[in-house]
């Protein structure tokens, strides 16, 4: 009876994880051409740069790289969600059609989360070790995040 | 021997103070940040009556302080003055500040929708301005 029990919430879970499956993730689409992107037109130290496509373009960039497992729901759904939300807030590969403002605003937040240790979201590094920002890492980004701004205001 | 000392100490204490104050004026000619930059008077009573009281630098509520502070707008760098305007803008227009919880305790922190308006207007505009 009671194996039987077991076996039968087995089935229905399998059946389930089966099921969403076939749930639209929305999957926010890759765009590998961006003629607005940050690096493209800006000379951003080579370090500085490789550590934004390491750590923060997958979320805040269209040049998304999807690991096997974000395929796969329910994980598809978290992953899917936090890009969106993440492009939403700031996205580099758009960074050129920002006006002064927002880029002034955007520069600042990056400085904030990043002394906070708000960003990259505490989920993304164990399973992106090239995403793992060490102290000084942190503050080699948040310099090149300030002197970038400051130089939007220099004429 | 000791006079000699003397002097020497006296004469590097007079040193200082003339140090002290060259370095000051060169302080006051070359400010940091914003430091002409003040709230218009049609701003100010809305922000003393419901921002504040938790953003600035006396106030206890740390987290406050640490995203905002009236008191030392000033001392900011243009970009960072500008992000902070932007920031406040869209926070308002969200309708997120003052907090629920802050109006709860203390009603007459509320931010009519006239206020409101015109605390984002004057942000917005602050903040394009200062990036011409």
């Amino acid at each position: 009876m009671r194996v039987m029990k077991k076996k039968t919430i087995g089935v229905i879970l399998l059946a389930i994880l089966v099921i969403i499956q076939f749930v639209p993730s929305g999957r926010p689409e890759v765009i590998k051409n961006n003629p607005n992107d940050l690096l493209l037109n800006n000379e951003v130290p080579r370090e500085v740069a490789a550590m934004l496509r390491a750590a923060c373009y997958d979320c805040h960039s269209n040049e998304s790289v999807f690991p096997w497992y974000a395929s796969v729901a329910p994980v598809s759904f978290l992953v899917n969600r936090d890009i969106r939300h993440g492009r939403d807030e700031l996205n580099f590969s758009n960074w050129e059609a920002l006006g002064k403002v927002d880029k002034a605003r955007l520069l600042d937040d990056i400085t904030e989360a990043l002394d906070e240790e708000e960003m990259p979201l505490p989920i993304y590094p164990p399973l992106h070790p090239e995403a793992r920002l060490s102290e000084e890492d942190r503050l080699l980004l948040i310099e090149w995040a300030e002197s970038f701004a400051e130089s939007l205001f220099e004429d | 021997m000791r006079k000699q000392y003397l002097v020497f100490f006296t004469a590097l204490t007079i040193g200082f103070i003339f140090l002290n104050f060259t370095l000051q004026t060169k302080d006051n000619s070359s400010p940091e940040g914003n430091s002409n930059f003040e709230i218009p008077e049609d701003i100010q009573p809305i922000i003393e009556q419901s921002c504040f009281g938790c953003h600035n630098t006396e106030s206890n509520n740390d987290k406050a302080k640490k995203k905002l502070l009236f008191d030392k707008l000033g001392e900011l760098k243009t970009y960072k003055l500008v992000g902070k305007l932007a920031d406040m803008a869209d926070i308002l227009k969200e309708g997120d500040m003052p907090p629920k919880k802050a109006i709860e305790k203390f009603p007459e922190i509320k931010l009519s929708g006239k206020d409101r308006k015109t605390l984002i207007n004057w942000a917005d505009k602050t903040a394009e301005s200062l990036t011409k």
